[in-house]
């Protein structure tokens, strides 16, 4: 029997801590934008803008995440959104590496945090899984009692 | 036996965060340091490009070209700043052209290789850019 608690404190982290590098990348995004405004590089600039926007409202996101996924009371709700939401930002990635996406374009560089943000994202999702698995068992054997 | 688990967790979460934020800092003062040295580096980049496009073996009349041709070369002697500023060029020079969309995103990610540290990355980005203008 998989430990309900560890599973949620375990999902809680690794979002904060995926919020965390996403703070880090929308500051990196800034920095960029403002060397590249000195420059009058107008067009990169709004991109860079764009993505370092983009970046905070996911890190956001996260942290309200680990938040709902902490006060939840074994409800699937949060973990569906946890798993969903980093999916979503997963397949994002996927299609800006490749066939591009609206603003942005196609990027060619994969980065260090890129990857890290992928892989705890990925385990989020797995962690999801097993979080609802847990609960929906639970009830199946509350029933059952 | 639960709390040693969540307490293990937190550790972990500890770690990690210092980790991440402890390379933020780190890159925020590479950053910092660069901007000091651009000035400095100016007059430096403007010969170092000339030097690199006297070494080529075969020089190009295109100016991207050329800022890319100086990019790598100060990469490879390990000179970033220069490198960077030779990039930073060479996309001033691509901006807003659509038919070079690709050539620019490629200077891009060299430039995001560049300030990630893999050096490897950056010149191979940037020999892509100057493929795709070819």
């Amino acid at each position: 029997m998989i430990n309900h608690k560890l599973i949620v404190y375990s999902i809680a982290s690794i979002l904060v801590i995926i919020g965390i590098v996403y703070c880090l990348v929308a500051n990196s995004e800034y920095e960029d934008s403002k060397e590249l405004s000195d420059m009058g590089i107008k067009g990169e600039t709004a991109e860079k803008q764009f993505e370092a926007s983009f970046f905070v409202f996911s890190g956001i996101v996260n942290f309200v995440l680990a938040a709902l996924v902490i006060k939840s009371n074994r409800s699937v709700v949060p973990y569906l959104f946890s798993a969903g939401i980093s999916a979503g930002l997963i397949a994002i990635y996927v299609a800006s590496r490749t066939v591009g996406v609206p603003v942005v374009g196609v990027e060619y560089y994969i980065g260090r945090l890129d990857m890290i943000s992928k892989i705890l994202q990925a385990v989020a999702i797995v962690l999801s899984g097993l979080a609802i698995h847990s609960i929906r068992n639970s009830r199946v054997l509350k029933k059952i009692i | 036996m639960k709390n040693k688990s969540i307490q293990s967790i937190m550790l972990g979460l500890a770690t990690i965060s210092i980790i991440l934020v402890s390379n933020g800092i780190v890159s925020y003062a590479q950053t910092n340091s660069s901007d000091i040295t651009v000035g400095y580096n100016s007059s430096i980049s403007n010969s170092s490009s000339t030097t690199a496009n006297n070494a080529t073996s075969t020089p190009s009349d295109n100016p991207v070209v050329q800022s890319i041709d100086a990019a790598i070369k100060a990469i490879k002697d390990g000179d970033k700043d220069s490198g960077k500023k030779s990039l930073l060029k060479a996309e001033e020079a691509l901006e807003g052209k659509s038919d070079l969309v690709d050539a620019e995103k490629r200077v891009e990610a060299s430039l995001a290789a560049l300030k990630d540290g893999d050096n490897n990355a950056a010149i191979s980005h940037a020999e892509e850019a100057k493929k795709s203008l070819s």
